[in-house]
Formats: C-alpha cells, sequence, structure tokens
C-alpha cells in the first residue's frame, strides 16, 4: 500500500447530496478499509509464498497485476485487430446475432488486459442502485436506463473513477449457462454506459452467475431480486483527516 | 484397459487366482455381455461392512442389482479378514473366478473385486477403481475443486484459493487440469482460467483477459478451447499446441470460434479432436451445436424431445452427447452425437462421462447443497454419492 498523498485530498469530488461532516466520516472509514486491504493483500502474498499444503503450489502473477498504479491500463497500445478475418468467422448467418460493442475497448483501452484497480483506489458498492433483468434475459429494461444514466454522469463527472459492472442469474439456469448470461448482462450495461459517453477502458465486467445470490428463498421476489446488475466503483482514497482532539 | 492398468499400478493392488472349489455347476459362467440394458440380479455372500458397502455401491453402479441369493442369477461369495477375498460363481454354480487382493486398503480391493466381477460378467472394463473432480462451496463466497474416489470418499482439496471456481475439466490424458478461478489480482476478481499440473501442483494461467474467462477444454492434439467476453460478448476461441498466455496478451493467435451476442457456455471436444460441441441460442432458441476443430458453421445437433440444452459432454466412445435441459426442473439427457432424439436420464445437471462411456456422474439440487450422483445410463439406475460438508456440483470423471 503506498504513502497517502495529502495533497490528493483536494481531487475528492463528493456525490451530491453528501454533508461535510458525511465525507469526513467516510474518509475515516477508507482509511480503515485501506488498513485492512492492506492487511488482507499482505496475507494473500504470505499465502501464495508460504503455502505448504501437498500438491498446491503459487500462483504465477498475472497480467497487468501489482506494479500498476498510475490509475489505470498500462496497456495503452492500439485495439486487436487480430480477430477480424479468423476461420470460423462469423458461421451463423441467421442475422440476428452481431457482434457486441467492443467494451474494454478499442480507442482508449486494451480489450484484452483486464481493468486493473491501482492501490491506492477503493471499492465502493452500494452506492448506485442495481439493475434487474427479465428472466433469461439480459435485454437492459426500460425503467433502469435512467440508472443507468445516473452512473455514467458520475464516471463523467469523475474521469479518475473505474467502474466494474457485476452480473448476476437466480438459480433456475445451469452453472455453466449462469456464467455466461451474466457476463452477457454486465455487458449490456457496459455497452450502455459507452453508449451514454464512458469511455470504456474505464469499464470492466465480472459474472458471477447464480454464485452470489442476494436472497437464497425459493420465491419469485427472490429470484427477481437475485437477476441483477450490481456497480462496483472505484475511487481514489484521498487521504487520512486528523480531526482535532477535543 | 489401459486406465484400468494404469490405476492398478497406482494402489499397487493385485489379485491372486485362487483354486476354486469344487464347482458344482462343472460348466462355464453363464455372461451377460457388455449390450445389455435390465439389472444384472445379484447376490453378495460372506461380505460385512464397509465391504459389503462398496461391493453394493460398486455393481449398483454398473449396472447390478444386489438381490437375495433367491433371486440372483450371479453370486459373489467371500470375505474380507485382512485383505478382500471373492469368487464369482452364476446361480448354476458355475466357476468365475476366485481371487485375494492384496495392496491398497479394503475399500481398493473391494473396487478392484467390483471391477473383475464387471469384467467377467460383461467382458467390459470397470470404473470403480476411478477418480472424480468437483467443486465445493466451502465459505460464504468460498468453493475449491476437490478430488476423491469416484463414489465421494477420500475427498482431498485441489485449491485452497478461499475464492469462487467453476467448471474444473481434465485433460485427455488426465495429467492436467483446467478450472475458473476469481482470484484477486490487480485489486480486480477478473475470472481466470488455470492449468493444473496432477503430479507437480504446478499451476498456470492460460487466460485472464478481460471479461469472462472460462470452460477450458483441451483436445488430444492440445488444442485449448475457452470461453472468452474480450470481443465484447462471450465466444468460443481455441488456443493451438503450446500457446502461452503469457507471451500472447493480446490473443492474437487465439482463433475465434463464433461471433455471436448469445451465452456461449460447456465447450466439449469429440473424441477424436475433430469437433467442438457447446451450447448456444438461435433466433431465441438455445440448441447445442458443433464447430469443425478447424473452424467454419455452427451444425446445429438436435436434442428432440426437450428443451434448452447446456453442459454438453462428449462420451470416450464418440458416439454420445450428454448435457442438461432446462424444462422448469433440470434433467440430465443423453442424445446421439450426430443428434436426434434425446433420452432423460435422470433428474439432475451438469452431467460428465465415466471412461467407459456408460455411467455419468451428474449434481443433484437439494434443499440446501447440491450433491453428486451417477447414473447408469442404459438402466437408468441411479446411485447418489455420500453428501460432503459443503454443497459439491460441476463433477468431471477422471480415471
Amino acid at each position: 500500500m503506498g504513502q497517502l498523498n495529502p495533497r490528493s485530498l483536494a481531487i475528492i469530488r463528493p456525490k451530491e447530496g453528501w454533508k461535510q461532516q458525511g465525507i469526513k466520516t467516510m474518509r475515516g472509514e477508507l482509511y480503515i478499509k485501506a488498513v485492512a486491504c492492506a492487511a488482507l493483500l499482505g496475507i494473500v502474498g504470505v499465502g501464495c509464498k508460504s503455502n505448504d499444503n501437498a500438491g498446491l503450489t503459487s500462483i504465477p502473477s498475472f497480467a497487468g497485476s501489482g506494479n500498476n498504479t498510475g490509475g489505470g491500463n498500462t496497456n495503452t497500445g492500439p485495439g486487436n485487430g487480430g480477430n477480424t478475418g479468423l476461420p470460423g468467422g462469423n458461421p451463423n448467418t441467421g442475422g440476428n446475432n452481431t457482434t457486441g460493442t467492443n467494451v474494454g475497448g478499442t480507442d482508449n483501452g486494451d480489450p484484452n488486459t483486464p481493468l486493473t484497480i491501482p492501490e491506492n483506489f477503493q471499492e465502493q458498492r452500494d452506492i448506485f442502485e442495481r439493475v434487474h433483468f427479465d428472466y433469461d434475459s439480459s435485454e437492459l429494461r426500460p425503467g433502469d436506463r435512467d440508472l443507468v444514466a445516473q452512473v455514467a454522469q458520475h464516471l463523467i463527472q469523475n474521469p479518475q473513477h473505474m467502474l466494474l459492472v457485476e452480473g448476476h442469474c437466480d438459480e433456475r439456469g445451469t452453472e455453466e449457462y449462469n456464467l455466461s448470461l451474466g457476463e452477457r448482462r454486465a455487458l449490456t450495461v457496459a455497452e450502455e454506459l459507452v453508449r451514454l459517453g464512458v469511455a470504456a477502458d474505464r469499464l470492466g465486467t465480472q459474472s458471477l452467475g447464480e454464485k452470489v445470490p442476494l436472497s437464497e428463498a425459493d420465491s419469485k421476489a427472490a429470484r427477481a431480486q437475485n437477476r441483477r446488475g450490481e456497480f462496483v466503483l472505484f475511487m481514489p482514497m484521498t487521504g487520512v483527516v486528523e480531526l482535532p482532539q477535543n | 484397459m489401459v486406465w484400468c492398468l494404469l490405476a492398478f499400478g497406482l494402489l499397487e493392488l493385485s489379485s491372486n487366482q485362487l483354486h476354486a472349489g469344487a464347482a458344482p455347476g462343472g460348466g462355464n459362467l453363464q455372461v451377460v455381455g457388455e449390450a445389455r440394458n435390465k439389472l444384472i440380479p445379484i447376490a453378495l455372500e460372506g461380505f460385512v461392512g464397509e465391504v459389503a458397502g462398496v461391493l453394493k455401491f460398486d455393481l449398483e453402479v454398473m449396472g447390478c442389482k444386489v438381490v437375495p441369493l433367491a433371486d440372483a442369477a450371479f453370486v459373489v461369495r467371500g470375505k474380507a479378514d485382512g485383505s478382500v477375498v471373492g469368487a464369482l460363481t452364476d446361480k448354476a454354480g458355475n466357476p468365475g473366478f476366485n481371487r485375494r487382493y492384496s495392496g491398497g486398503n479394503l475399500r481398493d480391493q473391494a473396487h478392484a473385486l467390483s471391477n473383475d466381477v464387471i469384467q467377467a460378467l460383461t467382458g467390459a472394463p470397470g470404473i470403480a477403481s476411478t477418480r472424480v473432480m468437483f467443486k465445493m462451496k466451502t465459505g460464504p463466497r468460498a468453493e475449491e475443486v476437490f478430488l476423491s474416489d469416484y463414489d465421494g470418499h477420500k475427498p482431498m482439496a485441489l485449491t485452497n484459493d478461499k475464492t469462487l471456481v467453476s467448471a474444473p475439466r481434465w485433460s485427455p490424458d488426465h495429467s492436467k487440469v483446467f478450472y475458473t478461478t476469481w482470484l484477486k489480482r490487480g485489486g480486480i476478481e477478473n475470472t481466470t482460467v488455470i492449468q493444473q499440473n496432477m503430479k507437480t501442483g504446478e499451476r498456470e494461467v492460460m487466460a485472464r483477459y478481460r471479461g469472462l474467462n472460462t470452460g477450458g477444454a483441451l483436445s488430444p492434439q492440445g488444442f485449448l478451447a475457452m470461453i472468452l467476453s474480450r470481443g465484447g460478448s462471450p465466444d468460443v476461441y481455441v488456443a493451438p499446441p503450446g500457446w502461452k498466455f503469457m507471451e500472447d496478451l493480446k490473443g492474437q493467435n487465439l482463433r475465434r470460434m463464433c461471433v455471436t451476442r448469445e451465452e456461449e457456455n460447456g465447450v466439449t471436444w469429440s473424441p477424436d479432436g475433430q469437433w467442438l460441441c457447446f451450447a448456444t441460442r438461435a433466433n431465441g432458441k438455445r440448441m447445442l451445436v458443433k464447430v469443425a476443430a478447424q473452424g467454419g458453421n455452427m451444425i446445429r445437433i438436435p436434442t428432440s424431445g426437450v428443451l434448452n440444452p447446456s453442459e454438453p459432454n462428449w462420451s470416450p466412445d464418440g458416439k454420445s452427447i450428454a448435457f442438461t435441459a432446462a424444462m422448469g426442473g433440470f434433467n440430465v439427457c443423453v442424445v446421439p452425437s450426430q443428434g436426434g432424439a434425446a433420452t432423460v436420464v435422470a433428474a439432475g445437471e451438469a452431467p460428465t462421462w465415466a471412461p467407459n462411456s456408460r455411467n455419468l456422474i451428474f449434481t443433484r439440487r437439494g434443499v440446501n447443497k447440491r450433491q453428486l450422483a451417477i447414473v447408469d445410463v442404459p438402466t437408468k439406475q441411479v446411485k447418489i454419492l455420500p453428501a460432503f460438508a459443503g454443497s459439491a456440483s460441476q463433477p468431471a470423471w477422471g480415471n
């Protein structure tokens, strides 16, 4: 975890309606979370190195992970043109299937590199409301478009912030199908954000399939709640506020 | 046969033909043969406790029904005092074999006896000494890949990542396994396809592009198929033999096998490596398709009689494809590999074939837990594996 820079305090752009006190409190929380995060990362790091479980070995570093603290993806090379013209092509001539928007972007970033979150960024869930999907569908509901527009507006107003869109499913599909369906849902939301002007290289998608239900109840309402897209915002941590001692 | 011998070698098991007692029938054992779709009534005499339980489970998995002596067409007589001894005869008393087993533990010896019974009765090798891999829930947001005997005994964790996992699959030679992990790197749990060497435990990242990376399936020729969403939607990609993700971070040597907006899932190779089968959707209808290994049109594999197929798994003999049909509940189905009328063989999902191309292991959803079960496809007889501590699913049958 890098040194916190007090000057970066100036960067914070709180969501409209946050009160000053709220911001201070939140900064405090962020600091605590940062420490917890550092501890966790440490544990993970140690765990990988000292895993003495027979048959288990450490996993190598992934591409794009670890040392990028610059606030985005290091890989800004040209987009991948290698997908076109390959044998296999688009064999489905039914006309209904089109290639999706290339979320991850060929303009501003490399669609190949996973979204990389700088170490001084903090994960914020539940800032934005979730969107929901019909059964077996990855279409955005008309009533959810405003929610996505709010997210887009926030990202446009806060150019440092990055977003992971999570796609979730109810348990009525098979596990493998749901994993792909959840990704399709997350991509649909991300496509809408791109359409509204968010740079694709600030967006990531993640499917959780049916693995993380909000409700485990066996009811129609529970399943409707579980078929969702969640917005996970990553924002720079802006330092520690030392409050006066009285 | 090879896997059978290998299993014996690993366990250091051996069986010695004993001098059989007087054979009252005086003739030859009346064998059943390999093509059979009726349960073989068989009696177990003299076995008690764990060994009796293992023999009953094994033989019933492999298409027998353990019955009282009076109803039996065949009899296995024996005991387990220190080591397992077993003799097979038919109802008339004609002798099959009479063997003592050594090495391994009593369970291993009982499995070897079960295999010998099936081999003697049908001419086909048994699957009682094989192992299966599956994923098990170990915490609120934690799953690990496990390996156990095919009957769920001796479970052992293959991973210790305390994160989510999905779709464990064996390489065709069973020396490696592939699975999807949500392990956090670079501040994010981007899905990642991992290859793990079963001998050394060494792991390699096979894909970690932006978005979805899952479904790693290796062909006999070494082509690695995966489901990736790097192109904007989940699609099937194939990496050439010897391809290294870390040396091709832009994926320029990946071959994209389809370009759709749909949710492709469940990649499986034909055993000769010539075809790639997966589930997709066209004109709103979910279906199984196949694409030639070198690329080409998606060809529909009809599954008439059932709806919404997913999770296909091609049988080792190449003749059949097992899959899950979702029609309210889930059904394990089998269809000829060229397509045709689908047969529902059990209530459940995520089937994978045993090396004998006869048994399927699959997942059943209980009240609070998912559990593994095995079906003998021709007889549709289902045996449920003992419950694990956590919810178990996505089994993959090994050797």
